[in-house]
């Protein structure tokens, strides 16, 4: 059986200066949810974790789960590492006689927690979205380039927190631009 | 560089954006019966218009939806966006 393992594993926390918290989100699970019908989306996640579907640009909290809007039709819900399969199973059941798809992309995204008061700032120098928090208030997400990479970032609720999902492979890419941002 | 109002996320800088060309562009059918003039009318030739233009663009870095603009090729102001399929304003002069 395969370990499994995260490109972050080896970094180190608390590298960052003052105003700039960096961690690794770790053991939570990541599914699609993709759907031509949002009312028969909306009734699954309803029944199953009562989470309402979120409105564009936006993501709905219960818990220990986030429900992030990612284009028309496509969400993607952000669990506990030990509910992926059981929930995968149990909202591919309740779609079955619907046109949707259920899709585990764990191991395809990773999840950064920028913290502090420069957080905005940093992240800001690399892309295009205002990210102060008057601007992005809880709950708020945007899909946009940062430092040229696709990159969802979204407002989890906790005062100067911003989450940021980019693929696996841009790992190594996205730490060394967030050193050197924070050199600038 | 261009802001351009993505229907779903809002106004965006360029660079998070394909562009796609002008609409409509209509394939003709059927292939058998298509001759060469006619292909390459369609592969090739646009209007290309000095002033307002209707094109297609899709957010690739952000909502990866496509969705139609009205811009003007001269000043680069963009007048609406709306999802395929719905309706758009019409190209004024
Ligand atoms: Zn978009």
């Amino acid at each position: 059986m395969l370990e499994r393992r995260t490109p972050l594993e080896s970094m180190p926390e608390g590298l960052m200066p003052d105003g700039l918290h960096l961690a690794a989100v770790r053991d939570r699970g990541l599914l699609l949810l993709q759907s031509a019908s949002s009312p028969a989306m909306q009734q699954a996640l309803e029944r199953e974790l009562g989470l309402p579907l979120p409105a564009a640009q936006q993501v709905t909290a219960l818990g220990e789960y986030a429900l992030l809007w990612l284009a028309p039709g496509q969400w993607l819900l952000d669990l506990p590492a030990k509910m992926t399969a059981s929930i995968e199973t149990a909202l591919g059941g309740r779609l079955e006689a619907t046109l949707a798809a259920v899709t585990d992309l764990s191991d395809a995204l990773i999840s950064l927690e920028l913290g502090g008061a420069l957080a905005p700032e940093i992240l800001m120098s690399g892309c295009s979205v205002d990210l102060r928090p008057h601007a992005f208030p809880p709950g708020c997400l945007a899909r946009t380039a940062l430092a040229a990479v696709p990159a969802i970032l979204w407002n989890p609720g906790a005062p100067e927190r911003i989450r940021c999902l980019i693929e696996c492979a841009f790992a190594d890419h996205m730490l060394s631009w967030l050193r050197s941002a924070t050199r600038r | 560089m261009l802001r351009i109002p993505c229907p779903w996320c809002g106004p965006r800088d360029e660079p998070e954006f394909r562009w796609g060309g002008e609409v409509p562009v209509l394939r003709p059918g059927p292939p058998e019966a298509v001759c060469a003039a006619a292909w390459a009318e369609y592969l090739f030739m646009r209007e290309n218009p000095k002033g307002w233009v209707r094109e297609r663009w899709v957010h690739a870095c952000g909502c990866r939806q496509w969705f139609v603009v009205i811009r003007n090729t001269v000043t680069h102001e963009i007048r609406a966006t709306a999802p395929l399929g719905e309706p758009l304003p019409e190209i004024g002069p």
